[in-house]
């Protein structure tokens, strides 16, 4: 079976590509444009992991990460910023990986297969 | 008559042009309507203690450049702050009262006044005649009047002189706090900016990557796409850069050893200064020096300055790397023997996006700066033209 990951973005060129480059990988890959999406997507479906923005307009991705940890406790979450100084502010403290965008996604890619490879 | 003098003067000296120009046209008048055959204007130069000649009209003869503090007649009028009056018993002679003054020499009377005020001293004037001098007491007191006017507008000279070197400095003051100023608002935009531009760009650099991978490798257009993976790659570096002389990034300060990063940042550009046969140099404290710093921004400092280094060594050179304490401070030099800089670049190099380089942002120095003055230290800059660079990096040491 396919692992199933949930990427939340913003940016509808980015969740684009994403999406193409972890299918390309081998997963099956949902979208969603919002924190709210998001944990409506989780509701109904069965994801295995999230890969998820900081910086969204509305509930930004440390809330998003905050709400997802209280109701799956398990579901490892992947938290992506535009630059390396949130690192000091949220550190990895609830989200099982942190990783700075970039257009080159090897090192998103190598954190997903290291997650879900340990499970 | 009378009248005529003082009008005059008073229109020469507060005329517009040079002090000296006005100063002489004073000069002239004062030959021309009194019993003197030269008058000399002197101006106390106070930084060496000495009078210069500034005016000069009538005879040459016996005239004297300078007069030091104690020297001749004016060196007693210095040291009595009031009016000599000299007379001598022939042309011939030098002296008066024990005071040699070879200025005297071809007069037989001499007066000199202090232009002075309190214990601010200004100048003097040296009026000189062939003849004995016999100056009624009404003409006297005109030139007395004359004298105090020269004295004024000395004394507004001097005012005005340092008036201007305040504006200068202020406006060298203002220079400075606008270009601090120009990097504040643009570390303010900077993080919002960056954040904008950002996720277009992995947009862009993500699907060319794609691109690049799907393209046969010998298709024609995959020039194309390099070109776009490589300004995406130089607009990230240059966004990178503008976040991270933003102010938002504050420096988390621990004590940590100095030698330490450096040798990190030396072993990192090991290899590339061995392909462009460039010697590394270590030099200075083995043992551990502390200062309190951000080591991954400390990190970032020196790898700006080894590599602007190393990039002006491109056939080859030294690399010479010093750490050691100096009174309260930490000091690491980095010297090159890359040539220097250009004596009209060098006054730019920390200014964000200066560059001579092709393919440089011109952000290493900015941000290589920032860091370090948020550290509370300072660069500093030894330009050798033709020889090499080095930049001296001080931060506050931290005791044991
Ligand atoms: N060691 C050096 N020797 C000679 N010139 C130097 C040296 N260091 C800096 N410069 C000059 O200062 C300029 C600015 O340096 P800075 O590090 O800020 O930007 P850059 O090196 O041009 O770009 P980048 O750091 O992005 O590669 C350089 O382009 C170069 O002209
Ligand atoms: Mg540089």
């Amino acid at each position: 079976m396919k692992k199933r990951i949930l990427v939340v973005d913003d940016e509808e060129g980015l969740r684009f590509l994403y999406k193409e480059e972890l299918e390309d990988e081998g997963y099956s890959v949902e979208l969603a444009a919002s924190g709210e999406e998001a944990l409506q997507k989780l509701e109904k479906d069965s994801i295995d992991l999230v890969v998820l923005d900081i910086k969204m307009p509305g509930m930004d991705g440390v809330e998003v990460l905050r709400l997802v940890k209280q109701k799956w406790k398990d579901l490892p979450v992947i938290l992506c910023t535009a630059y390396p100084h949130y690192k000091h502010e949220f550190g990895s403290w609830a989200s099982d990986a942190y990783i700075v965008k970039s257009s080159d996604l090897t090192e998103l890619k190598d954190t997903i297969k290291d997650i879900l490879g340990k499970r | 008559m009378e009248y005529d003098i003082l009008a005059k003067v008073t229109g020469f000296l507060y005329s517009p042009g040079s002090l000296g120009k006005n100063l002489s046209k004073v000069a002239r008048l004062i030959v021309d309507s009194f019993p003197f055959d030269q008058c000399a204007i002197y101006l106390w130069d106070e930084e060496h203690r000495l009078f210069r000649l500034k005016a000069l009209q009538g005879v040459q003869k016996g005239s004297v450049e300078t007069y030091r503090e104690k020297e001749g007649i004016p060196g007693l009028v210095k040291k009595q702050r009031a009016v000599v009056e000299v007379h001598t018993p022939s042309q011939d002679d030098v002296s008066w009262e024990g005071v040699e003054d070879r200025g005297l020499f071809g007069f037989r009377s001499a007066v000199v006044y202090p232009l002075r005020e309190g214990h601010r001293w200004h100048g003097m004037v040296y009026l000189k005649s062939s003849k004995r001098l016999n100056l009624p007491a009404r003409k006297r007191r005109i030139l007395e009047f004359l004298i105090f006017q020269v004295s004024c507008v000395l004394k507004y000279n001097k005012m005005f002189r340092n008036l201007r070197k305040a504006y200068e400095e202020l406006k060298k003051m203002q220079a400075q706090v606008l270009i601090a100023e120009r990097l504040l608002p643009l570390g303010e935009m900077a993080a919002t900016l960056a954040h904008e531009i950002k996720n277009p760009l992995i947009s862009i650099g993500g699907f060319a990557g794609r691109l690049a991978r799907k393209l046969p490798h010998d298709s024609p257009y995959m020039p194309y796409v390099k070109n776009i993976l490589n300004e995406v790659e130089r607009l990230d570096e240059i966004m990178k850069g503008i976040v991270s002389i933003s102010k938002r990034e504050e420096p988390k300060f621990y004590r940590e050893d100095i030698n330490s990063i450096v040798n990190e940042s030396l072993d990192f550009f090991n290899e590339v200064c061995r392909i462009h046969d460039i010697k590394m140099i270590k030099r200075g404290d083995r043992e551990p020096i502390y200062a309190m710093v951000d080591r991954a921004q400390l990190r970032v400092a020196f790898d700006n300055l080894i590599s602007n280094a190393i990039q002006s060594m491109e056939k080859g050179g030294i690399l010479k790397i010093n750490t050691y304490k100096k009174d309260r401070w930490v000091v690491v030099e980095i010297s090159d023997s890359g040539g220097g800089i250009e004596p009209g670049v060098e006054k730019n190099i920390f200014n964000p996006f200066f560059t001579t380089k092709e393919d440089g942002t011109g952000l290493g120095l900015a941000i290589t700066n920032t860091i370090v003055k948020k550290h509370g230290g300072r660069i500093d800059l030894k330009n050798e033209i033709g020889v090499g660079a080095t930049f001296s990096v001080r931060l506050p040491h931290h005791k044991p």
